[in-house]
């Protein structure tokens, strides 16, 4: 009974070994660490993004795509996904750190539907007296992107600046925020970062 | 402070005079002999080389804010805002952001400032949460005139007279005070100076009027007025911003004593107080810039009773009733309360050894819920050098006309709104929504509701030993403060221009716990020293668990990528030192009238600001660095009437315009003194 037991367990452990060692194989995600200028006026200029191609992909018509995971324009996110949206796309919020996530959530990713939006304002604070505002440490958004795909991102910094990239201090009004974002894309499908 | 040791007596601790070594709280008493050998003119400096008491300096420009907020006391690693400043007893009002200006008040005709440290509601109500800063003017019972003026750096003159004069059955107290300064500039690169040139002056009289042996009249009256001059530009300096910031503060404060018989007196007080910050910036092109008129009248009637029951045991109770009327452009419409409260206290003197003091006050007010306050405190002497203290008090700060009232529009451009919880309307703001000029109502929101007092418990145990014949002392106090119903302005809406609305609500709850410890002899016939050490723990509860729980977050640098916080990588609240020290020389040369002091403090660093979300100060970024401070005086009397004094303050030119605005560079001042006395 013993030895039946060791058997089965050493085959587990194998079993184990073999799937780790399988996904290993599996395409490493894209790491980067980029730096994006969206608007700082809330009028409905967004800023798309694309894991895929890592970088920002702009276009009249971008929005009806499905060429953008996210889009942003002062702290507000969009995503390509929901009811007004033609991609597949959604995203989660989640306490950890960028490396803390190593396999992203296989439900529960949340879509735009009119003002029931998939990120809401829980990943930074504001202070009014300096006017300014800080990503907080530990949010990590959890994308799923327009085709399907799976990105991890955090957010480092939030600066704003005037239209050509110069960092403004209040009282004057900035034009602009420079976002600093660190991400991890996994072109193979799968949810493992 | 030592001079004194054997018969200094302190009224604020009890409501009545008695000795500092029966005292049952943590008191201190700064007499008028160490302010004048200090040769500092602001109250603010006299206290900041005081243990455990740490002035703190309102951020931001003097030109907006800065120069109003001011400079506050914090205790026990509580904010300004906790605690009660007293002017002869009666509350100082004037608060604006919560902070109370210590640079208000001359110094010339303070007799003593007391401080009881830990929550004193029980006896005198709202803000007495981290303690009471009592300052007790001149009244002597002998004809005396006192002059003095002073020069020194940054085109300082400061300059007071004193006259005492019995008359009949009346003593007249007069005084009168002028200073000004033409401020200093930290960043001369920049067109905003850290502090602005600035004048003022105050008038005092005090009559005292004897009816008989038992009943006694004592009419003060005080106007203060300043003005502080702005000058600067705007938009990469093309625009010129000019105006004036002007401080008016009348107190009229008849306080009438009658003693019964042997074993009971009374005493009615009455004060009025009205204060009115008055600041107008205009653009060159006389377009206003900024604007602010806060006028807060205070009336106040108050009664209370000492009764010696027995020789041992000694009754206090008194009720009062206060009325107080706001008038800013920041609120809707005039805004007021009324308070009632009474108050009672026995002192209990079980044995020869153990006394104990039992206390109560209740408030009862019409713009929130009404408090409760006990304190209980007990002395026991282990013979005549050595004593133990032990309290417990409850303190609570009611919500100010700010968190209440506030209404309130950012004039610049894309500016945020800010609204006290009695003007916030959720009505209101799904209007807007609907309009079209709010973007987003967010979650807390629907939170918003009446406010409560912040409350607080605090506990003191202390031991003390005092050696008369050597001089020497020794005392070490601990504490607890366990404070709840923290009042936090947080977002509420953003609006289409991409700002935020703002409002109140009680959320945290924080403690500030730590020791302090005070040192104090003779290190040879001529000089004598003290030293004092106060260690701070402060913190919010929640946050500790959490960080123990692995669920705190924080960068290592601005940028960095988030990692797991460590509990050592907490630093508590933020505007708290762990460690702030102070050390005092004073050398007096034998057959002459020559003596010399120098005095050091010592600060650690302490949070700032919170750049990465977790609420408290984890990166070298967030931090502003520790400093010493070090200020020396000499001085010389002659025929015993007059005195030269040469000060020189922040000897090490210690200079930090964004985290420590209020001290200057280096700077010098001269002063002579000359005072009359004729029996």
């Amino acid at each position: 009974m013993f030895r039946k037991l060791l058997l089965l367990s050493v085959f587990a452990g194998m079993v184990m070994v073999f799937t780790t060692s399988c996904s290993d194989e599996d395409s490493q995600p894209v790491e980067a660490t980029v730096d994006i200028s969206v608007s700082a006026k809330p009028t409905g200029t967004f800023t798309f993004f694309n894991f895929e191609k890592g970088q920002v992909v702009t276009g009249d018509t971008m929005i009806k795509t499905a060429e953008w995971d996210f889009g942003l324009e002062l702290v507000t996110f969009i995503v390509n996904g929901g009811q007004d949206r033609v991609g597949q796309g959604g995203a989660i919020i989640l306490d950890n750190t960028l490396e803390g996530v190593t396999e992203a959530p296989e439900t529960g990713y949340k879509t735009d539907n009119g003002t029931d939006t998939a990120i809401k304002d829980e990943w930074y604070t504001y202070n009014p007296v300096a006017r300014t505002f800080t990503p907080k440490a530990g949010k990590v958004f959890v994308f799923k992107t327009a085709k399907g795909k799976y990105a991890k991102m955090e957010v480092l910094g939030a600066v704003p600046t005037d239209d050509n990239g110069a960092v403004v201090v209040p009282p004057v009004v900035p034009t602009k925020i420079k976002y600093t974002i660190r991400y991890a894309f996994q072109p193979d499908g799968s949810r493992n970062f | 402070m030592m001079e004194t040791v054997a018969e200094e007596t302190v009224i604020t601790a009890t409501r009545a005079d008695r000795s500092l070594s029966n005292v049952t709280v943590p008191t201190s008493v700064i007499q008028a002999k160490s302010i004048q050998n200090a040769g500092m003119i602001k109250l603010s400096d006299v206290l900041q080389e005081q243990s455990g008491i740490i002035v703190t300096a309102a951020a931001g420009s003097s030109a907006i804010g800065g120069g109003v907020f001011g400079n506050g006391v914090q205790i026990q690693g509580m904010n300004p805002d906790y605690t009660l400043i007293m002017l002869d007893g009666e509350p100082i009002t004037g608060r604006q952001g919560g902070v109370l200006d210590l640079t208000r008040f001359a110094i010339g005709n303070i007799r003593k400032v007391e401080i009881v440290k830990g929550p004193s509601s029980s006896l005198y109500g709202s803000e007495a949460m981290g303690g009471v800063v009592n300052i007790l003017t001149d009244q002597r019972r002998q004809n005396q005139s006192k002059f003095s003026f002073r020069f020194g750096s940054f085109r300082t003159l400061d300059g007071f007279a004193s006259l005492n004069r019995e008359i009949g059955k009346s003593s007249l107290y007069v005084f009168g005070h002028y200073n000004r300064s033409d401020g200093y500039d930290l960043t001369p690169e920049t067109s905003i100076k850290t502090i602005d040139p600035h004048r003022d002056y105050a008038v005092q009289l005090k009559w005292t009027y004897r009816f008989s042996d038992k009943t006694r009249l004592v009419w003060s009256n005080r106007f203060f007025s300043g003005v502080q001059k702005s000058l600067f530009s705007i938009n990469q300096e093309s625009l010129e911003i000019n105006g004036n910031g002007t401080t008016t503060d009348l107190n009229i404060n008849p306080v009438l004593y009658h003693r019964w018989n042997q074993k009971v007196n009374s005493t009615l007080r009455f004060y009025a107080s009205l204060y009115r910050y008055d600041q107008s910036l205009l653009q060159e092109d006389g377009v206003v810039y900024y604007a602010d008129d806060f006028i807060q009248q205070y009336y106040r009637v108050e009664q209370q009773n000492d009764w010696e029951i027995t020789k041992n045991i000694q009754f206090i109770a008194g009720a009062g009733y206060n009325q107080q009327v706001v008038e800013t452009m920041r609120y809707r419409d005039v805004q007021s309360q009324h308070i009632g409260y009474v108050f009672s206290q026995a002192e209990i003197k079980i044995n020869k050894k153990w006394t104990i003091v039992p206390g109560l006050r209740y408030d009862a007010n019409s713009a929130y819920e009404s408090r409760l306050s006990p304190k209980f405190s007990t002395l026991y002497k282990i013979n005549g050098k050595s004593g133990i203290t032990a309290s417990y008090g409850g303190g609570f700060k009611a919500p100010d006309f700010r968190q209440l009232y506030l209404s309130y529009a950012n004039p610049a451009a894309q500016g945020y709104r800010i609204f006290g919880a009695n003007e916030f309307s959720l009505q209101n703001m799904e209007n807007e929504l609907l309009a079209g000029t709010l973007a987003q109502i967010l979650p807390e929101a629907y939170l918003i509701t009446t406010l409560s007092p912040e409350i607080s418990h605090g506990f003191n145990v202390g031991y003390n030993y005092r050696h008369p014949k050597q001089n020497l002392s020794w005392e070490v106090n601990l504490f607890y403060n366990d404070i709840q119903n923290l009042i936090n302005y947080l977002p509420v809406a953003i609006q289409s221009n991409g700002s935020f609305v703002f409002s109140y609500k009680n959320t945290k709850r924080a403690f500030t716990s730590g020791v302090e410890c005070n040192l104090s002899g003779n290190l040879r016939k001529n000089i004598s020293w003290s030293a004092g050490y106060q260690f701070l723990f402060t913190g919010e509860q929640a946050v500790i668990s959490a960080i123990r729980d692995e669920k705190v977050f924080g960068r290592n640098r601005p940028t960095g990528s988030a990692q797991i916080m460590k509990l050592s990588d907490y630093s508590g609240l933020l505007g708290r030192s762990p460690h702030m020290a102070n050390v005092k020389f004073e050398y007096t040369f034998p057959e002459s009238d020559w003596s010399a002091n120098v005095r050091a403090i010592y600060r650690s660093r302490w949070g700032v600001v919170d750049l990465d979300g977790n609420g408290f100060a984890n990166m070298e970024e967030e931090f502003a660095p520790g400093f010493v401070n070090v200020n020396m005086s000499v001085q010389k009397t002659f025929k015993k009437m007059y005195t030269l004094q040469l000060a020189v303050n922040n000897l090490l030119n210690h200079m930090d315009e964004v985290n420590a605005p209020n001290m200057a560079g280096t700077g010098v001042m001269a002063t002579f003194i000359c005072q009359f006395s004729n029996q």
